[in-house]
């Protein structure tokens, strides 16, 4: 063991899993001591619990989460914080659990162009954003620079994403056929926008507007009854109670329930073929509803899946260090 | 009445008491003993106990020579093997992370002086030992929480590019073994 022992003698591939574990600021503090730490620095992954580009009164800010707590980095400069938000995907093995992005109409003052040039220069050096959870709120991107942003994505790593771009049906098609969202297990689609039933099958939690659900539809989507499967549809047709229990399936048996207070024009209890499991389905105001519960705690496990959707933007509600 | 057959209670807790032990030599010479359970988690020391064809029988009599680490950190690397012996398999990295807590523990057991903690550092990367490298880590990365570059600099042993430049020059201008 001939290494000195000093921070200058560890070796790197060890120093790089010490500035990983560093808070922001101890890593940027840690990046000015000297030239080698800058490279060191420059050079170790970043692994976050989330990231967010949003709209605060003052102005765009980024919102970084690691160990629980809250940083955020307020500049006037659009394009100073595009960058530190593609510059934490700069060395391949950095992380980030939830990644948002908020650039809507009403911020006047915002140019997509930063972002724009990010997404192009990330595809260029085939870089990839690594993280479980996308939430993109991002008006007025093209269908192209959209289609590229999406493409950005890890599919390794992706299981949810969440969008609110309007795409065509074509633009759609094309994304659907992509190796990353075939690995999706999660979406929420936020506009309406009819997405082909067959690309979404194989996720087991999933929110879209369908144009016209039928009782076919219902029978394809309520096929993997599986614990934590659920599907919200807002429905563009009038469905009617015997098309949603055609579409369940009649061979199971089913029983009206009132769930949590609620009076659903539809609310019906299946049995699945695991004892302990029971399919939860609601139809209220076009919008149907289904999720696996556990027998015992129907009431608890529905309320949590009628929040799902929100769960991936919750890390900024967690203690802010200043 | 039927009687129940005579079924010797082996007690889990006695099963471990009665481990297969092993000496280790420390550059010092030093002589520790450990166990079986404890010594696996050594990657480096359990690949060469295996290749060495040490047994239950012979393993007291070949102790094991390790030039590279002195009596006083493989007493601190002993003591956390032996603590953490029966711990359920390390898990995975999931997606580059293994969120762990540091035990209050281990947390005494390295708090030692920076010298120190670097040396273990580096016994611990040559010994391969996974669970007690991500534990010094935790420590030395907790120790430039709240710091400013210039506290960075002293408590890491940082020197300054100033500092590093005029190094390399003594160095280079120093005669070599030859000259």
């Amino acid at each position: 063991m001939c290494a000195e022992p000093t921070w200058q003698g560890i070796p790197s591939r060890i120093k790089q899993d010490i500035v990983t574990s560093l808070d922001y600021r101890s890593r940027f503090r840690l990046r000015v001591c000297s030239k080698s730490d800058q490279y060191l620095v420059d050079n170790s992954p970043i692994i976050l619990e989330g990231l967010k580009i949003l709209w605060r009164p003052s102005g765009l800010a980024l919102a970084v989460k690691k160990d629980g707590k809250v940083s955020e980095i307020h500049d006037n400069s659009t394009d100073k914080l595009i960058n530190l938000f593609f510059d934490v995907f700069k060395v391949k093995r950095s992380f980030v659990k939830n990644v948002e992005m908020q650039f809507l109409l009403y911020m006047n003052e915002i140019r997509l162009e930063p972002l724009i040039a990010r997404i192009q220069l990330m595809t260029d050096h085939d870089l990839k954003i690594r993280t479980n959870h996308a939430s993109l709120i991002v008006h007025g991107l093209s269908n192209q620079d959209f289609t590229n942003f999406f493409r950005l994505f890890d599919s390794k790593v992706l299981e949810s994403i969440k969008f609110e771009n309007k795409h065509s049906q074509d633009q759609l098609k094309e994304i659907s056929s992509f190796e990353v969202w075939k690995s999706l297990r999660q979406i929420d689609i936020c506009l309406k926008q009819s997405v082909p039933l067959d690309s979404l099958l194989h996720m087991n939690r999933l929110k879209y507007f369908s144009s016209n659900l039928s009782s076919e539809g219902i029978w394809k989507l309520r096929a993997d009854l599986s614990p934590g499967f659920g599907f919200s549809v807002t429905c563009g047709n009038n469905l009617t109670e015997n098309e949603v229990v055609s579409g369940l399936g009649e061979q199971f048996n089913s029983l009206a329930i009132r769930l949590n207070g609620n009076q659903y024009e539809l609310s019906q209890l299946f049995s699945t073929l695991a004892a302990d499991l029971v399919f939860v389905v609601t139809l209220e105001f076009k919008k149907l509803q289904g999720y696996v519960c556990n027998r015992r705690t129907v009431n608890e496990d529905f309320e949590k899946f009628n929040k799902w959707d929100t769960e991936p933007i919750s890390f900024l509600r967690s203690n802010r260090s200043n | 009445m039927s009687v129940e057959p005579e079924v010797p209670i082996v007690q889990v807790e006695e099963v471990r008491e009665n481990p297969v032990l092993y000496k280790i030599i420390s550059s010092d010479n030093h002589v520790f003993t450990i166990s079986e359970h404890a010594v696996k988690l050594s990657k480096t020391l359990w690949d060469l106990i295996t290749n060495l064809g040490l047994t239950a029988e012979n393993a007291l009599d070949n102790p094991i020579p390790v030039e590279n680490v002195n009596g006083k950190n493989m007493e601190t690397i002993v003591q956390f093997c032996e603590r953490h012996k029966y711990d359920e398999e390390e898990p995975e990295y999931t997606n580059y992370i293994r969120e762990f807590v540091l035990p209050e523990w281990d947390r005494q057991l390295l708090s030692i002086d920076n010298e120190e903690l670097f040396q273990l550092i580096l016994a611990t990367n040559y010994l391969d030992i996974q669970k007690l490298m991500d534990y010094c880590c935790r420590v030395i990365g907790d120790m430039a929480k709240d710091k400013t570059p210039e506290e960075l600099r002293i408590i890491y042993g940082i020197p300054t590019d100033a500092e590093d430049d005029a190094l390399e020059r003594s160095a280079s201008d120093s005669p070599g073994p030859s000259g």
